[in-house]
């Protein structure tokens, strides 16, 4: 450094403070002030008939699939997104998706969208694995699609990777990190079905789980930026929210029961769209440390799908609450393989109850085979076999049908296709059964 | 085509190789010429795509974009090195290092769930936040801080201007490396300190 340069300093150091600061603050100042939630807009056709309908997003069998979200396209088709690969963490996971025709009602061929290999070319950055795929719609039809990537260690070094598309999921832009974490960018993960703030800001829930459990919310900007990042709880509990946005200023929050102890579903509940949260508390509604989902009807009628025991994942069920999620009343049994748990300890069984299942769940299948052998190969141990049914996603589409997808023994995506004038009628004749406080 | 973020990350990541690159070679029996331009060798060969990735890109997968605060400590550890700044200009000043681990003691255990405040929401753009970090900025230069100041400066700078990925000032400000560096060196000079105490007595 030369004298005169020395003697600048001082100024030049003046300089950067003035400018700088003045750059920070113009930059603080438009910030998008905090603003309602969105719903959005349901019209129920008239006259439609009461309809239920399953069947498989997939049917070949081998790859363990899991971890399924839904998105409304333009045209009222629906693309499904999941993580396929030889086991769950392994590198060669991938991003799945199809898209099914409400129309016809059948899903399309299944294509790629992300890879460890492409993410990592596109991140400029190591990456070790894939895992939950989650996808949102914006106002102006681009999809947004939010992947969780892995660079250090397990799950609890997780990070969001997020890419989009203009023609409705065919093509992918190049993907970007999303940086939500000041250590090493780690634990940030998706699970819960994003959702939009009125001025066209995206709310994506996301969890932690490295040191601490918990639950948080990002609002992101249409290229993927996060503008604000707010915790839902604290602690070593909870896991894996999914907002219920009730109307512009109330929403609730569902999260999975992430540690020991009581085993229940947590909640949390705003009235002033998101400024505020209230503090976690365990509901009644039982949770065996599974991925619950849910969504708010436009009449207010909360919806959930969720693992309704304390241990295992063999039942699943649709629960709703009228009261805000106060009470809560079984709508429909969609899985329960409970009675079944000490016969599972042949294999040959198993995969006889698993094709009885499969044919079960879509009578058109020619070949339920491939069900069990998968099922075999992911769900068996040791001559123990159990029957999963896990990861719900729940959407509510614009004619008013309720979308749900879950993993089918860690081999399968089930889909599960209600019609509002079902939801109606079921919703009318349930049985109260009141399990909250 | 890479994003222009996705270039600052990794070359931040590969001229941060530079400080460490100057004093391995400075173990050498090289001139000054020949240690700059082994040194920019270093910087390159991260840059050098193997296996669809350079290797930057791989330390990046891991620690992610190196905060302004660590390029100016770098900077001025290299520039020190190879006789551009004056001995005077040193990143070990005890203000600075405990400034560096206040912020990550404050910032770390609570972003990662100790406690329901997350000091981290701060940094996406909360003006108060802006203020107590210009107040910072002129106490770094009031107590002869320059390098705080510097580089609080330069760091609110290029979180204006989107110079990484992240739009979070706090990862401008501070990373876990420096936070780590900065307990280390702390412990060491009051460890020192403690020690030349006891001697005194």
């Amino acid at each position: 450094m030369t004298a005169a340069t020395a003697k600048r300093a001082p100024w030049l150091l003046y300089g950067l403070l003035v400018v700088a600061f003045a750059a920070g603050f113009a930059k603080a100042l438009a910030r998008p002030p905090a603003v309602p939630f969105q719903r959005p807009a349901v019209v129920v056709p008239a006259n439609e008939a009461p309809k239920l309908r399953t069947r498989f997003v997939s049917s070949s069998a081998g790859p363990h699939r899991h971890a399924a979200s839904l998105v409304e396209l333009r045209d009222g088709r629906i693309r499904a997104f999941w993580f396929s690969g030889s086991r769950e963490g392994a590198p060669d996971v991938v991003i799945r998706s199809a898209v099914f025709d409400p129309r016809n009602g059948r899903w399309g061929a299944e294509q790629t969208v992300a890879d460890r290999a492409g993410t990592q070319g596109a991140v400029l950055r190591y990456v070790k694995k894939l895992g939950n795929p989650v996808a949102e719609r914006a106002a102006d039809g681009t999809l947004h699609l939010y992947y969780v990537t892995v660079s250090l260690g397990g799950w609890a070094g997780s990070s969001i990777t997020t890419t989009s598309s203009s023609d409705d999921g065919e093509t992918w832009s190049p993907a970007r990190r999303v940086i939500s974490s000041p250590f090493l960018n780690v634990s940030t993960l998706v699970k819960g079905t994003p959702f939009h703030y009125a001025d066209g800001t995206i709310g994506l829930p996301v969890y932690h789980e490295f040191l601490g459990k918990f639950g948080e919310l990002l609002r992101l900007d249409a290229t993927g930026a996060v503008l604000d990042k707010q915790r839902l709880s604290d602690g070593r509990r909870a896991l894996q929210p999914v907002v219920l946005v009730q109307d512009g200023e109330r929403a609730r929050v569902l999260m999975r029961h992430g540690d020991g102890g009581a085993n229940r579903v947590l909640r949390s509940a705003t009235i002033d769209a998101g400024r505020h949260w209230t503090p976690a508390r365990e509901t009644l509604l039982a949770n065996p440390n599974a991925a619950v989902t849910g969504l708010a009807m436009p009449d207010g009628t909360l919806l959930a799908v969720l693992n309704d025991i304390e241990a295992n994942r063999d039942v699943l069920s649709l629960v709703a609450s009228n009261d805000g999620g106060a009470n809560w009343r079984t709508i429909h049994i969609l899985e329960d393989q409970q009675a079944s748990r000490e016969r599972l300890v042949d294999p040959a069984v198993y995969a006889k109850a698993v094709k009885a299942q499969a044919l079960v769940t879509d009578a058109s299948l020619r070949d339920a085979a491939p069900f069990a052998e998968s099922s075999v190969q992911h769900m068996c141990v040791a001559q123990r076999c159990s029957f999963e049914f896990s990861y719900p996603y729940l959407i509510l589409t614009a004619r008013g049908d309720a979308q749900l997808v879950y993993t089918w023994n860690r081999s399968f995506i089930k889909h599960v296709e209600f019609s509002g004038a079902w939801l109606a009628r079921h919703l009318k004749e349930s049985t109260k059964v009141p399990v909250d406080g | 085509m890479a994003n222009f973020s996705d270039l600052t990350g990794l070359a931040g990541i590969a001229l941060a190789a530079a400080a460490p690159s100057s004093m391995a070679l400075a173990r050498l029996p090289l001139s000054k010429r020949a240690s700059i331009l082994a040194t920019g060798a270093v910087v390159v060969l991260l840059l050098i795509p193997f296996g669809g990735l350079p290797l930057a890109g791989y330390v990046r997968g891991i620690v992610g974009d190196l905060s302004i605060s660590t390029l100016v400590v770098l900077g001025v550890v290299t520039g020190r090195r190879f006789g551009m700044l004056s001995p005077g200009v040193s990143p070990r000043r005890v203000g600075s290092l405990l400034f560096l681990v206040i912020a990550a003691c404050m910032l770390y255990p609570l972003a990662l769930g100790v406690g329901a405040c997350d000091p981290y929401r701060l940094g996406y753009g909360e003006p108060w936040f802006l203020g107590l970090l210009l107040v910072f900025a002129l106490g770094g230069i009031a107590l002869r801080l320059p390098l705080v100041a510097a580089s609080i400066s330069l760091a609110v700078l290029a979180w204006a201007a989107g110079w990484y990925e992240s739009g979070n000032l706090w990862d401008y400000l501070l990373d876990p490396m420096l936070a780590a560096y900065s307990v280390l060196a702390l412990a060491f000079w009051l460890f020192r300190w403690f020690g030349f105490r006891l001697r005194a007595r």
